[in-house]
């Protein structure tokens, strides 16, 4: 139990921290070059520990799965990590990660639209908090 | 023609919405990998691999003038950022191997408020961080829990 939770906060201080690290940068570099070079150190990181621990698993993946890993690629990166740093060059690292953060309200939505999924009362008071929370972090004098 | 500060901070707000839609759009898709093909570890390797090369050829030619010209200083922060973000994933991953959702996703679910911190530490003179931003990140975070273990 300890080390699942010393996981998370580890999991938990490194998403904060890319933000702040991200932003602190900003000033002189733009955010396509912020990207593909976050991407590289994230990539080396990712990389050492699956082959670390998964190496049989890496040697037998089928061919199908490379469409789907490059899918994901394009979808979280060359998408969701590019306007994400936009989103953070613009408005900040803290107040783009509270917009940001609020993920798994999309993929509720998208799992009512495609997955016959039913919005229930923890959903709907869920989606409200989240929109009442990013009005507040977003429109401020 | 000016932009003022109002729109830019919509601007902002709209690409950080697209990047939650992209994310959670990324989530579908990691489902069906991880229950057809891969682990979520090595899913997420091999996805950030395709994704570095994606974007690096998109944007190669920005890259490669900037990439020349940059600091020391910028190639470390961003590297940071990059290994603070792998860490964030890895260790959601390999939490979840030992332990419960249950206690996992309340955990990482308070990211923000680390930013927030954080940022009121290191990116002083860069952010202003208000008790209204504060409290908006809280409420998400709640809403992000009742979504989470709602669905």
């Amino acid at each position: 139990m300890i080390t699942g939770i010393l996981l998370s906060l580890m999991a938990a201080l490194g998403f904060g921290l890319s933000a702040v690290f991200i932003k602190a940068s900003m000033s002189s570099v733009s955010v396509k070059t912020a990207t593909v070079i976050s991407l590289i150190s994230s990539s080396a990181v990712t990389m050492v520990i699956a082959l670390s621990l998964h190496y049989e698993e890496i040697l037998s993946l089928a061919p199908m799965a490379f469409i789907w890993f490059i899918l994901a690629g394009l979808i979280t990166f060359l998408g969701g990590r590019f306007l994400n740093f936009h989103a953070i060059s613009v408005m900040g690292a803290s107040k783009a990660s509270a917009v940001v953060s609020s993920t798994p309200l999309f993929t509720a939505i998208l799992a009512v639209l495609f997955l016959g999924e039913t919005i229930g009362f923890m959903l709907g008071a869920g989606t409200l908090m989240i929109v009442v929370g990013i009005t507040l972090v977003v429109v401020q004098e | 023609m000016r932009v003022t500060v109002k729109e830019i901070t919509y601007y902002g707000l709209l690409f950080a919405v697209c990047a939650a839609f992209l994310y959670a759009l990324s989530a579908l898709v990691g489902k069906k990998i991880t229950d057809d093909f891969a682990s979520p570890m090595v899913a997420s390797a091999f996805s950030i691999l395709f994704g570095l090369i994606a974007t690096g050829s998109v944007f190669f030619g920005t890259v490669g003038k900037e990439a020349r010209n940059l600091s020391g200083r910028s190639w470390i922060l961003i590297g940071l950022s990059g290994c603070a973000s792998a860490l964030g994933v890895s260790g959601w991953y390999l939490a979840l191997n030992v332990t419960e959702v249950v206690v996992v996703a309340p955990i990482v679910a308070v990211y923000p408020l680390i930013t927030i911190l954080m940022a009121s530490l290191f990116l002083r003179g860069i952010e202003k961080i208000t008790k209204q931003t504060v409290v908006g990140a809280i409420i998400v975070i709640i809403g992000v829990l009742f979504v989470g273990f709602g669905t």
